[in-house]
């Protein structure tokens, strides 16, 4: 107990001076900044776009596309790496760029891990962007695909038990592992197809071909993954058929160094300080979970095949497999501690878990972990001393284990697919879009629609056009969107041709969104098999805004500026301000000039009562007034003005009006 | 060892129930940022009302405002650069703001019988009052 109490004491220290001493990881290529920047407008047309990311990227895998205002492609050559920059990709522009918006979409590619984000920003030359992407808005990060995650457990599993045959079979069953040859060789396959399948779901999800994928930074980690690997396999077919003992370390170490190309391919790289320390982490924590999961399966293998033979269950392997699980269950607990302190960017951010689909599939494998665990002290304390009398219960939770262990499998692959909530961006941002998902009437196409910002005015649509039954891309020829808004007589309905840019995914900017309400938007999709229509439904979000309020003297109104971006601006006051008939004054401008309104409508509304619409009078072009009586008491006054040439503003502000 | 494996089952927990077991601190955003701006610039324009006079009976029909004003002049454009000597004038009568001119002289139509209030106002560019307020006022009487 003393010695437990020492090991448990120094396990803590080694976890709090990892996790205070380690940066957090990165693990997932986020942008930090770009030249020009999101949202900027400059005067002069840049003669390359420069991006930061958060991490090294792979320049021959990633994209980046720059889109004039009609969703040309205008850049005028490939991404390319920033010499001595390894986080910067620039693309170049053509010269004399004329002045517009201009919208740059990219998707990086993470040297580190190979994982990808991607997302759209705008500029302007000469005239400011209007209604762009936000900053705040997180990059789209693509979940992890089936093929990804399937074939991740089964490298995973069949590493496991390859290093336990070496591991375990060597200490607790002096080098006589059950079903030898045929384990082997089932586990070293299963373990080279998972490494195929990744190989080939990478190529599917990066869609940019084997070649190019092989020549990559990301690449040369899968080549050292196969070699390793396919050694294992060729080790595990020498090994079964040689049945001695001495040959098995080669099928554990080619299996460790499997491991270890992983653990390098993987998250712990990404980790911004002290990266080998992270691998060394992963790499511990892989070869722990593969000497206890692992041993679970030779363990199941021995006591069947002992039961088939009618000899008696091997409880001294059995008790030296529970002291190497004993062991290896603690090395994982502090391995995958300071892992996971890591990867969540700090004791401080275990708050954060539960905010990030990694934190709740993290949440989930340690639950499951803790089943397993639960599993194992059952059967070291109540099944395995009855083992000679009764091996039923015995098998039947090492049964429940072996499910749980593939389950593990399944989310340790899906949880490393997902970007860290240490590589989350540092605060919750509000809704910058909004979005629809729909699918047509015979079910072949699904599409999901999102227009960025989702305010009225010009937006950045993105449409991921997919096999309704595979979920993968559809390879669609054409893609328009039909815009009608809902309950309008008075606006035509509109359409906007969407252009490919890679995958599932058509995007293109258009001011079709152009009044505040809900819209009806039908996507035709043309196939090779024909044309469908998706019916969806998109309804316009509030535009942020930003009030500033200069508050009067005795007998002056307090006078609100609301900031609608782009140069926008509605003054507005209510004069007196105390109760009584009054004047609801509304002004636009645009630069500090009168903004002519095509239609102004007021409306105010008094706490806890209903709305009410206020007759308005034109008194010039940019202004509006209605004559009105308030009461004492805080209320709501709304603005929804439609200038000449048919931008839609809306505004709200609040104020409390006081007795007279 | 029986005693060392349960021992370890409590650390094992603790230490993986303190990664699981977390709280959701999720903040929402606000679309308003509210800020003070300064205080309304003062004007060097003096208003008052010659016609109709305090207390002037007048027919029925239409109304002739006269305006005198001084140390300022009316401009026809808004904008939101304020200048002390520059805006234009807000009629309110009887509580009702019923035109905006850029004229010393307005015709306020089909006036109603009764006492009337009628206010002046001159105001800013952007449509706003200047602070203190230039405004004058008066009472009359329509037959």
């Amino acid at each position: 107990m003393r010695a437990l109490r020492r090991v448990c004491g120094a396990a803590v220290i080694v976890i709090v001076a990892l996790s205070l001493g380690a940066g957090p990881a990165v693990a997932h290529a986020n942008l930090l900044s770009s030249d020009p920047k999101d949202g900027a407008t400059v005067a002069t047309a840049p003669t390359h776009v420069t991006l930061t990311f958060s991490e090294p990227v792979d320049a021959g895998l990633s994209l980046v596309q720059v889109l004039d205002s009609s969703g040309g492609d205008i850049h005028a050559g490939p991404a390319v790496a920033v010499s001595g920059e390894p986080r910067e990709l620039s693309v170049s522009l053509p010269a004399h760029l004329p002045d517009g918006v201009y919208t740059v979409n990219w998707r990086a590619v993470s040297a580190a891990d190979s994982h990808i984000t991607a997302k759209a920003f705008a500029f302007g030359v000469g005239v400011r962007p209007g209604a762009t992407p936000t900053t705040v808005a997180p990059p789209f990060v693509p979940g992890p695909s089936v093929l990804w995650v399937a074939g991740k457990m089964l490298l995973y599993a069949g590493l496991a038990v390859l290093f336990a045959a070496a591991f375990v079979g060597a200490i607790a069953f002096g080098g006589v592992i059950p079903s030898r040859r045929a384990l082997l060789l089932v586990a070293a396959s299963a373990a080279l197809l998972g490494a195929v399948v990744m190989l080939f779901a990478e190529v599917r999800d990066v869609g940019a071909g084997l070649g190019p994928l092989l020549r990559s930074q990301v690449g040369a980690r899968y080549l050292w993954l196969l070699a390793l690997v396919a050694g294992t396999w060729v080790a595990s077919l020498w090994t079964g058929a040689a049945r001695d003992r001495w040959t098995l370390p080669v099928v554990g170490l080619t299996a460790s160094g499997a491991m270890l190309a992983r653990a390098v391919g993987g998250h712990a790289s990404a980790s911004l300080s002290a990266p080998w320390l992270q691998i060394g982490a992963q790499w511990l924590h892989f070869m722990s979970v593969g000497a206890w999961i692992g041993g679970l399966v030779l363990v199941a293998v021995a006591i069947r095949e002992r039961s088939r033979a009618g000899e008696p269950a091997p409880v001294a392997e059995i008790r030296r497999f529970s002291t190497i699980a004993f062991w290896s269950v603690g090395l994982l607990t502090v391995t995958g501690s300071i892992r996971a302190v890591n990867e969540l960017g700090g004791i401080a951010a275990i708050g954060r878990l539960l905010d990030t689909s990694y934190g709740i599939t993290l949440a989930i494998k340690v639950s499951i972990a803790v089943v397993l665990v639960t599993l194992g002290g059952i059967n070291r304390y109540r099944s395995l001393p009855r083992l000679h009398e009764d091996h039923h219960l015995f098998r039947r939770v090492i049964g429940a284990e072996l499910v749980a262990s593939l389950t593990l499998f399944g989310f340790t692959a899906a949880l490393t697919s997902l970007p860290p909530a240490a590589s989350a961006p540092p605060s919750a941002p509000p809704p910058s879009s909004i979005s629809a998902r729909g699918s047509d009437f015979a079910t072949t196409t699904k599409v999901t629609l999102r227009a960025t910002p989702g305010t009225p005015g010009s937006n950045t649509f993105a449409a991921d056009v997919t096999d309704y039954n595979t979920g993968d891309p559809a390879h669609p020829t054409s893609v328009e969107l039909q815009f009608q808004p809902k309950g309008s007589q008075q606006v035509g309905g509109s359409t906007l041709a969407l252009r490919h840019v890679t995958g599932a995914r058509w995007t293109a900017v258009g001011t079709n969104l152009s009044l505040v309400g809900t819209w009806s938007v039908v996507t035709t999709v043309v196939r090779p098999a024909g044309t469908v229509q998706v019916p969806l439904t998109l309804t316009t979000r509030a535009p942020p805004q930003t009030i500033s309020v200069s508050h009067g003297g005795a007998g002056q109104p307090d006078i609100y500026t609301i900031n609608l971006g782009a140069g926008v601006e509605l003054q507005t006051y209510i004069d007196p301000g105390t109760a009584g008939p009054s004047q609801f004054h509304v002004t636009a401008f645009q630069d500090g000039k009168a903004l002519p309104l095509a239609s102004a409508t007021l409306s105010a509304t008094l706490a806890g009562g209903a709305s009410r619409t206020l007759a308005s009078d034109r008194l010039a072009p940019e202004h509006f007034v209605a004559n009105t009586t308030l009461s004492a008491g805080d209320w709501r006054f709304d603005i929804q003005a439609t200038t000449t040439d048919g931008r839609t503003l809306q505004a709200t502000f609040s104020q409390t009006i006081g007795a007279p | 060892m029986t005693n060392r494996l349960r021992a370890l089952f409590i650390a094992a927990a603790l230490v993986l129930t303190m990664v699981a077991c977390v709280s959701n601190s999720s903040t929402s955003g606000s679309a308003v940022i509210s800020t003070a701006s300064g205080p309304r610039p003062s004007s060097t324009g003096k208003l008052s009302i010659i016609s109709p006079a305090t207390g002037e009976v007048l027919p029925a029909g239409d109304v002739t405002l006269k305006v005198k004003l001084t140390g300022a002049t009316i401009v026809a454009a808004s904008s939101t650069h304020l200048v002390p000597d520059q805006g234009h004038l807000h009629v309110i009568l009887d509580d009702n703001l019923i035109t905006m001119t850029g004229s010393t002289t307005t015709i306020l139509p089909n006036v109603a019988s009764g006492t009337h209030l009628l206010k002046v106002e001159f105001v800013a560019n952007d449509h706003a009052p200047f602070d203190p307020r230039v405004i004058a006022a008066t009472s009359f009487k329509v037959k």
